[in-house]
């Protein structure tokens, strides 16, 4: 009967054992960093101390996914469904794959500027302002010339995945100077700048 | 005695039942795959080898590669249950990596499934990791950022996904960029065209109107995308209150984290159509294309 206790108590002791060991194993092998007690006090109440990656940010703004050791943003305004459409450029890839073989001089030039714009080391697209005149792709689409600029803004009207390029390429053609308030490639800016294209044309 | 003997004979049935269905679950079973490098949703950089590590169990009779469902190679046996490749994404059109039969990935960085599939006479098992093939190869990063790192698919200065971008005119849907991040949108293209040169007087003004959703010359930015505002532009760093710095190379950055000394030891910034990344030094960009820190924005 002592045996069987003692058998007991022995297993119970082992367990436990194992598990503040590993326990300790864990916790020791992440760094943990102190708040330098110089600036308590000093630094404004809306940043605190990350202790596990040494510095100081806004909860408000980023959460830290302890984890991964990143941080989060809390601000981003997503819209439903974005998730599917921003992976990649999957829109014009998809459009590429389904207009490759069209004999549509206006799809015979989109495919070639898709194919300029997703060459390796164009680094053109890492700057956040477009300047026209610096897109060497965009002559694909200024050499149709105005026999395809119709057609053009048929698909800027519809709202078509090449929309943003197009408005460029018939600014360009047509030579027309368009104030900045109509320069939006949104939904709603493409409504306004046909409207105003279309009343200059005229 | 007959009562014993039926006993035995039941026993000795219900073993043998035992022993062959064991047999059969052992012998008849499709293989088992656990994808263990790369890891779960990793950075692939362009242009560079992949290792690929998977345990396979149960005999395979072939161990594939897939990436977005497309045959790529074979892995071999490298010991044990441990069966490995390397693959290299290549950006490139893909019609032509169809036609050439070139194993590669899609230009402007591309997300989809690595998966890799074993195969025996009993079927099939495979496991997968999400992965985003990045959209630039690593000299040009290494050209814009001076603290751009890449260790591994999960060791990396990656943050974020690279977006599509379609000449990127202000407005642009279906992408984001700098402006657009650092003022909480991931939904459009940020860059009014109004905007002079950023680096005027009246560029200064521009973007003190935009920040804080005022108005300037005839503009009026109060319903521009983005929850987060700021009330200053300055031209010189505030220790722990700077939230953004504008680099005169066309480029913003969000301050994520600050030293204890109050000066930025974390940025994240999109790098136009290409991915969120993040920095370690505020002055990172100054020997590339996005230029020094030019304005403090709080």
């Amino acid at each position: 009967m002592e045996k069987t206790k003692f058998k007991i108590l022995l297993v119970v002791a082992i367990v436990i054992f194992t598990f503040v060991t590993s326990q300790v194993i864990i916790f020791a092998a992440k760094t943990f960093f102190t708040e330098p007690a110089e600036n308590t006090g000093k630094v404004p109440k809306n940043l605190v101390w990350n202790e596990e990656s040494g510095g100081y940010y806004d909860p408000m703004e980023f959460e830290w996914d302890s984890q991964n050791n990143t941080y989060i943003a809390k601000f981003i305004q997503r819209e439903a469904g974005m998730e599917s459409v921003l992976s990649e450029g999957e829109e014009q890839r998809l459009w590429v794959e389904k207009h490759k073989d069209s004999n549509d001089p206006l799809d015979i030039a989109l495919v070639k500027y898709f194919k300029h714009i997703s060459a390796p080391n164009q680094t053109s697209g890492l700057s956040s302002k477009y300047e026209p005149e610096k897109d060497e792709g965009l002559k694909y689409l200024t050499d149709l010339g105005d026999k395809e600029t119709d057609k053009m803004i048929d698909r800027i009207e519809k709202n078509d995945v090449w929309a943003g390029i197009l408005m460029c390429a018939v600014e360009k053609i047509k030579k027309i100077d368009i104030p900045s308030e109509y320069k939006d490639a949104s939904p709603e800016g493409t409504k306004k700048w046909v409207g105003y294209v279309k009343g200059k044309i005229k | 005695m007959l009562k014993k003997g039926r006993s035995k004979f039941l026993l000795a049935l219900i073993l043998t039942i035992t022993i062959l269905s064991t047999s059969i679950a052992v012998f008849a079973a499709a293989p088992s795959v656990s994808l263990t490098t790369p890891g779960a949703v990793g950075f692939y950089m362009l242009n560079e080898d992949l290792t690929v590590r998977a345990t396979v169990n149960n005999s395979p009779t072939s161990v594939k590669l897939y990436w977005d469902n497309d045959y790529r190679k074979d892995l071999s046996l490298i010991s044990g249950t441990t069966y490995g490749t390397t693959w290299k994404p290549i950006a490139t059109i893909f019609w032509e990596d169809r036609r050439l039969g070139v194993y590669t990935a899609f230009g402007w960085g591309m997300s989809a499934k690595l998966k890799v599939q074993a195969t025996n006479s009993d079927g099939s098992g495979y496991s997968e990791h999400a992965g985003h093939v990045t959209s630039n190869p690593r000299s040009v990063y290494e050209d814009i950022d001076s603290t751009w790192s890449y260790t591994n698919d999960q060791t990396n200065s990656f943050i974020g996904v690279s977006t599509s971008w379609s000449a990127k005119p202000h407005g642009t849907t279906n992408t984001y960029n700098c402006t657009a991040y650092v003022v909480g949108n991931e939904t459009s293209w940020q860059w009014p065209t109004e905007w002079p040169s950023l680096t005027t007087t009246e560029g200064k003004n521009y973007l003190q109107a935009y920040m804080s959703k005022g108005s300037y010359n005839g503009y009026n930015y109060s319903s521009r995308p983005g929850s987060l505002t700021y009330s200053n532009v300055r031209t010189t760093y505030q220790p722990w209150t700077t939230k953004v710095i504008y680099y005169n190379g066309n480029h913003f950055a969000k301050v994520v984290q600050y030293d204890s000394n109050g000066y930025p030891s974390l940025l994240y910034s999109k790098w136009g159509y290409a991915e969120l990344l993040k920095s370690t030094n505020k002055d990172c960009f100054a020997s590339g294309m996005y230029g020094s820190a030019y304005y403090y924005i709080d």
